[in-house]
């Protein structure tokens, strides 16, 4: 009877560690456990929130005008940057069906969030954003920063999202050198939030210190063209067939407050 | 009937607590060197609180936190039961040692839930993970008396 009390729940835990692993059984009890169990972030956010509501409230007139100011100065330069960006993007369709080529660039919407929290787990690389089924938002979609890919959501809560970032060993992303177009896949290191390594490049390929590599969109995952990281490292051994090369990720979580999280079409 | 009920709200209370703790955003390498809360917890209910089902309520704890922080579902759930299984064990012991007897304890504790939460992760995801994980028994072991002061103050409000 000892045996039963302690081994049922033993079998129940392998049970479920095997289907969460193998199978998607069980994706709907986790996505109604996860709503049951969200006001825990709301409870662990409320001092934030009440931070940046002070700070909202005591913020000055004159800081909101020149707040203001510069904001509209950095919008004027993103609307130049644009009509050069929106040219080149007639150019390459107008180019595109000259050549009765079927890719077709998507344009893409996106929806604006807030960083609630960075990392609660201990082996997963992850961020809480203020964002959830209520906007939305589903399972697999990408969240980009202001300079480049931050992750993609794993789990989603009518009020907040969970998204797995690039940083995380488990995410593997395909990649593509923007100066020549060598691909690999990159993924995180458990030691270093700071770093990526990329799997996958010969080690006869070009590729030098400074090399940006973009997303490449191969599989679909992640939008191609978004900045992941720049080469810091690049090693090479006699008996490995690829470069071991390391990345320092342009986006990092170090004072990232807001998110755009791409619409499903 | 009330008697009965009270180790129940007891561990409930403390289960809500100790969520709150493991989703606190914390550093990296804090989060990673952290105590187990959640075990912490569990050790001092399991202790000082007769109940029966403890190890079904151990599966129930491991999958709250499991969804919480996003891990493999039953991977907290398999280590708080075993580790709870050892402290169980020991109980009687447990319950009349001293507090660094009783350190010594929950560093065994959290060790076998250290190791069967890494085993599940290496076989699943592969042997990659922070060091600084290592040292979390360690942490456990010294917040033992921390969490032991606070919880028995909270028992007899």
């Amino acid at each position: 009877m000892q045996f039963l009390k302690l081994f049922t729940p033993v079998f129940i835990a392998i049970f479920l560690i095997l289907s969460d692993y193998k199978f998607s059984y069980l994706d709907n009890v986790k996505q109604s456990i996860a709503k049951l169990i969200s006001p825990i972030y709301l409870v662990v956010n409320l001092p934030s929130q009440l931070y940046i509501w002070i700070d909202e409230q005591g913020t000055t007139k004159q800081t909101l005008l020149n707040q203001n100011k510069q904001l509209n100065g950095e919008l004027t330069r993103l609307k130049a940057n644009l009509q050069t960006h929106n040219a080149l993007l007639l150019e390459n369709q107008k180019l595109k069906q000259l050549l009765g080529a079927s890719y077709q660039i998507s344009s893409q919407k996106f929806i604006l969030g807030r960083v609630s929290s960075v990392s609660q787990s201990r082996l997963k690389k992850q961020i809480i954003i203020n964002k959830g089924s209520n906007d939305n938002l589903a399972v697999g979609q990408v969240v980009l920063g202001s300079k480049g890919v931050i992750g993609q959501i794993t789990q989603t809560t009518p009020l907040y999202s969970t998204v797995l970032m690039i940083t995380d060993p488990t995410q593997y992303v395909p990649i593509k050198n923007q100066r020549n177009g060598i691909r690999g896949i990159s993924k995180g290191v458990a030691s270093n939030q700071g770093r990526l390594v990329v799997n996958f490049i010969e080690s006869d390929f070009d590729v030098v210190l400074g090399d940006l590599f973009l997303t490449s969109a191969i599989g679909s995952k992640f939008p191609a063209g978004y900045p992941m990281g720049k080469v810091i490292h690049i090693e090479q051994h006699t008996d490995d067939p690829f470069l071991h090369i390391e990345l320092a990720p342009i986006q990092t979580t170090e004072q990232l407050e807001f998110v755009l999280i791409g619409e499903n079409d | 009937m009330m008697n009965t009920q009270r180790p129940y709200v007891f561990l409930a209370k403390i289960t809500f607590f100790a969520l709150i703790i493991s989703a606190l955003p914390l550093s990296q390498i804090v989060l990673e060197v952290s105590p187990f809360w959640l075990l912490l917890f569990f050790i001092y209910w399991l202790t000082y609180f007769p109940a029966k089902g403890r190890f079904f309520l151990a599966l129930l704890l491991g999958v709250l936190l499991d969804i919480l922080q996003g891990d493999i579902l039953g991977q907290n759930a398999l280590a708080l039961i075993l580790s709870g299984a050892f402290i169980a064990n020991v109980k009687q012991s447990f319950f009349v040692s001293n507090l660094s007897t009783q350190q010594v304890y929950v560093f065994i504790a959290s060790s076998i839930y250290l190791i069967l939460f890494l085993l599940v992760h290496s076989l699943i995801q592969g042997f990659n993970f922070s060091y600084y994980l290592l040292f979390a028994p360690l942490s456990g072991a010294l917040f033992w008396p921390l969490v032991k002061l606070a919880l028995s103050k909270c028992k007899h409000q």
